[in-house]
């Protein structure tokens, strides 16, 4: 064979990926679109997954990798792509950036859009709207390279971060050695995810890292890091606050010597 | 792995830490920090918010419950996991007073109802595990996980495809209604930001900011 093997699963997904795109876009009819792409799926997802999975010399973790590498190419450049062509009002971005680009130039976290929304027309600080002290997180990027690049990259590496917690609270999970191939399963729930479309930035991307970060903490028994996660989950924003209620909830149904 | 057991002190820890960082985020949040910068306003929540929590649809909780267990099945709901998922219910029914379109794309507010439910079916493999290799000796656990994993991934797709597809066209018709008004706004002797954001044009509004 000419190609070499390990370039098999990659051409495989961006194939998958471009082939199921197609009908998708190039159709005008949303429920014919439906029906296309779902009968796209059960054509190419089955007998991928089942080829894929008879291939001896590929591990789940290479596999398992290929694909959230694959994904978040994806969603780097559709953002990108939004970004470049102006496609999409993005007011929540351009909150954010505006408000780190007068953090680094006027030490002040303040933007001229999210006031708009209570009818004030003069800058307005991010705080008094919302309670996100994890964006100033971004600041450090954005001081080093000050362009909403920065600001696409990040959410990509917190995408790429979260499949990779996702894959290891699947492992946490397992006690049989064939579990790892389960590790797809988040490739799936990252499918799922709109927020992978969405071509705006703002807080609650931090939300899936932390709180499967939270979930792998407490299923580990690890207490300084659930500390930590769930701290820097209420830093995302006040509505957050619930979910750590949520917690508390499940730790007080877990029986005495239950596995955690 | 899955060895750790859940001790009485294990227990009150992870019991007493969410509680306690929960209460003080609220208070520090709500009575403080917000507070401050708005001018001695409180927050939305207040005002907008709780009304609506009191005011509360049981129909719009129950119809976004149906919609979410109707992608996902019943499995997360085998682990008290699925608890995760009860506050972005109903912060989700309340935003959007019930489940539609424009919420579904932005997916802003169900991110922690997805990632929940993931935990959820995670923590309930085992026992999905244990119950079909008794009653249908399946021989090993990976036959089983490998047909989640085809239903997981069949039911992504067949809910993200037409999704995207909207998206995808809705991205189309707003660039073409947003030059428009960028257009006929340049036109006028001296656009301001509010003339700038009615289009939505992100670069525009970016640099006016400034």
């Amino acid at each position: 064979m000419f190609v070499s093997k390990d370039l098999i699963p990659t051409t495989i997904i961006m194939l998958f990926i471009i082939i199921t795109q197609v009908p998708i876009l190039v159709i005008n009819n949303a429920e014919l679109r439906t029906w296309i792409a779902t009968i796209a799926v059960f054509i190419l997802v089955f007998p991928m997954f089942l080829i894929l999975s008879q291939i001896q010399f590929l591990s789940s973790r290479i596999l398992f990798i290929t694909l959230l590498l694959s994904l978040a190419l994806f969603h780097f450049l559709y953002q990108y792509l939004v970004y470049s062509t102006g496609l999409r009002a993005t007011g929540d971005t351009a909150a954010i950036e505006q408000s780190l680009y007068n953090l680094l130039n006027h030490a002040t976290f303040s933007n001229t859009i999210e006031g708009q929304y209570f009818g004030i027309s003069t800058s307005l600080n991010h705080f008094a709207v919302h309670n996100s002290p994890i964006l100033l997180i971004l600041a450090l990027p954005y001081a080093i390279y000050s362009s909403t690049i920065t600001l696409i990259l990040t959410k990509t590496a917190l995408f790429l971060l979260t499949g990779f917690l996702a894959m290891w609270y699947v492992q946490s999970v397992s006690s049989t050695r064939a579990i790892p191939i389960a590790s797809l399963a988040p490739f799936a729930l990252l499918i799922q995810v709109p927020l992978l479309f969405v071509p705006d930035l703002y807080e609650s991307v931090f939300i899936p890292p932390l709180l499967v970060w939270s979930a792998l903490a407490f299923r580990l028994d690890k207490p300084w890091q659930f500390l930590i996660s769930n701290f820097l989950l209420v830093m995302v924003k006040e509505t957050m606050f619930p979910i750590l209620f949520a917690w508390a909830l499940i730790a007080f149904l877990r029986k005495k010597g239950e596995h955690i | 792995m899955g060895t750790h057991r859940f001790s009485k002190e294990k227990r009150r820890t992870y019991i007493i830490t969410p509680l306690l960082i929960g209460i003080v985020s609220f208070v520090v949040s709500f009575f403080v920090v917000i507070p401050f910068f708005n001018g001695g306003r409180s927050s939305a929540f207040f005002d907008q918010v709780l009304p609506s929590v009191l005011a509360l649809n049981c129909k719009t909780v129950a119809d976004y419950s149906f919609q979410i267990l109707s992608v996902w099945g019943a499995i997360p709901l085998l682990s008290s996991m699925s608890i995760l998922a009860i506050p972005d219910l109903f912060v989700n029914s309340l935003l959007s007073g019930g489940f539609h379109w424009t919420t579904e794309i932005s997916g802003r507010f169900q991110i922690g109802i997805l990632v929940s439910c993931f935990l959820g079916t995670c923590e309930s493999i085992p026992i999905l595990a244990k119950y079909f290799k008794s009653k249908f000796n399946i021989a090993n656990t990976e036959r089983l996980l490998w047909i989640m994993v085809l239903v997981f991934a069949t039911l992504g797709l067949f809910r993200a495809g037409p999704k995207i597809s909207e998206v995808v066209h809705r991205l189309q018709e707003d660039w073409r209604s947003d030059m428009k008004c960028i257009e006929l706004v340049s036109q006028t002797n001296n656009p301001t930001l509010c003339d700038y954001q009615l289009c939505g044009y992100f670069s525009k509004l970016r640099k006016y900011g400034r």
